[in-house]
């Protein structure tokens, strides 16, 4: 496996397991569990703000790389009392190391 | 003490008020003395319900602004007399609830009844906000499906914002979750969401689980709430709810079993 194919952005776990089920109501939970953790965030009970989270990662990134603001992804997915952050970062083909 | 529960839900049409009559009627018949209040003005429907329909005179608004009392606008039930209906008015509109008023209403329910439940109006304005403030627990009614979940998570939301426990700092509304309209065939087919998969989103413990049933449209064309239905699952289900607010021990339905979610998927792996 070369770095690239692990650099490579990669669709949410559940959404690749729904997929393959072929089963609607995963799709369903994966939706629910980004919308309603989004919405909290923004109702102001949620511990940080994933607009600005994500404004600062792709800061990061591209004082190292060029990309844009749309190839960087966050997302939180949350089961029981675990909080998953997901951060995907498209690197564009020219600046991948090899 | 009377325990003030407020049954809601934000999305319409999910069985708050099929919820509410069945889990006072549970209580009244397990001897506990249960008021239950309609808190949709405009749109009164727990009459009918109940199928009281024919003897309201006086309304929730009557007593609020002082046109009748309390023991005039109450209806005693037909089947049990530890149970007693508080109707919305059909006539007014929402703003007639003011915060003082509802409190004057449920302290003086509170004198008499050991339970009141307040069947809240759906969405998330006024009438509703009024019927959740003086909650002391709250039973979350949700059908397993996404615009549900959604509405009931905002709810929460209020709960934990706009309730009279949250604004005066006192311990939180105890949140329950009750599933409405649940298939089990359907969720064992991943074609619904199940129980693990509503508990994982809004993570607040389970009152109970109540299956898609003929019954429930049965027993409304009846006024008959669904409860007093001991041979239809829906039944079994509502009472099996009321033992578990009472703190007893139910038996987990049949119906509530074909459990998925998050706990079979990680026994299973991400292949």
């Amino acid at each position: 496996m070369s770095l690239r194919d692990i650099l490579r952005p990669k669709p949410p776990l559940d959404t690749v397991r729904a997929q393959r089920k072929g089963s609607s109501a995963a799709v369903a939970r994966e939706r629910l569990q980004v919308v309603v953790t989004h919405e909290r965030n923004h109702r102001g009970g949620g511990t940080f703000c994933i607009p600005t989270l994500q404004q600062e990662i792709l800061a990061v990134v591209r004082r190292h790389v060029g990309v844009h603001q749309d190839q960087v992804c966050v997302k939180i997915a949350t089961r029981q009392n675990i909080s998953r952050l997901e951060v995907s970062v498209a690197l564009p083909e020219s600046n991948t190391p090899e | 003490m009377a325990r003030i529960i407020v049954v809601t839900s934000g999305k319409g049409g999910v069985g708050k008020t099929t919820t509410s009559a069945s889990l006072a009627s549970g209580l009244a018949v397990q001897g506990h003395k249960c008021a239950v209040v309609d808190f949709d003005v405009g749109l009164r429907n727990l009459d009918l319900v109940m199928g009281c329909e024919r003897r309201v005179i006086y309304d929730l608004v009557n007593v609020i602004n002082g046109e009748a009392t309390l023991n005039q606008a109450l209806i005693v039930d037909r089947r049990t007399d530890k149970l007693s209906i508080l109707p919305a008015s059909q006539t007014r509109n929402k703003d007639a609830l003011t915060v003082e008023g509802v409190g004057r209403i449920l302290d003086g329910l509170a004198e008499t009844f050991e339970f009141v439940i307040c069947d809240s109006p759906a969405g998330i304005e006024h009438g509703a906000l009024m019927a959740l403030y003086y909650a002391d627990e709250a039973i979350v009614v949700t059908n397993p499906e996404v615009s549900s979940v959604r509405d009931s998570d905002r709810i929460l939301g209020l709960l934990h914002s706009r309730s009279r426990r949250a604004e005066q700092g006192l311990d939180p509304v105890r949140e329950h979750l009750l599933l409405a309209r649940y298939d089990a065939a359907r969720v064992t087919k991943g074609d619904m969401l199940g129980i693990d998969d509503v508990q994982s989103v809004l993570g607040i413990p389970l009152l109970g689980v109540v299956p898609e049933d003929k019954a429930v449209l049965e027993a409304s064309n009846e006024g008959v709430p669904v409860i007093h239905f001991p041979g239809s699952a829906a039944g079994k289900a509502y009472q099996n709810a009321v033992f578990r607010i009472l703190g007893k021990e139910a038996p987990e339905s049949s119906l509530e079993k074909p459990r998925t979610g998050w706990l079979k998927w990680l026994l299973e792996g991400s292949g």
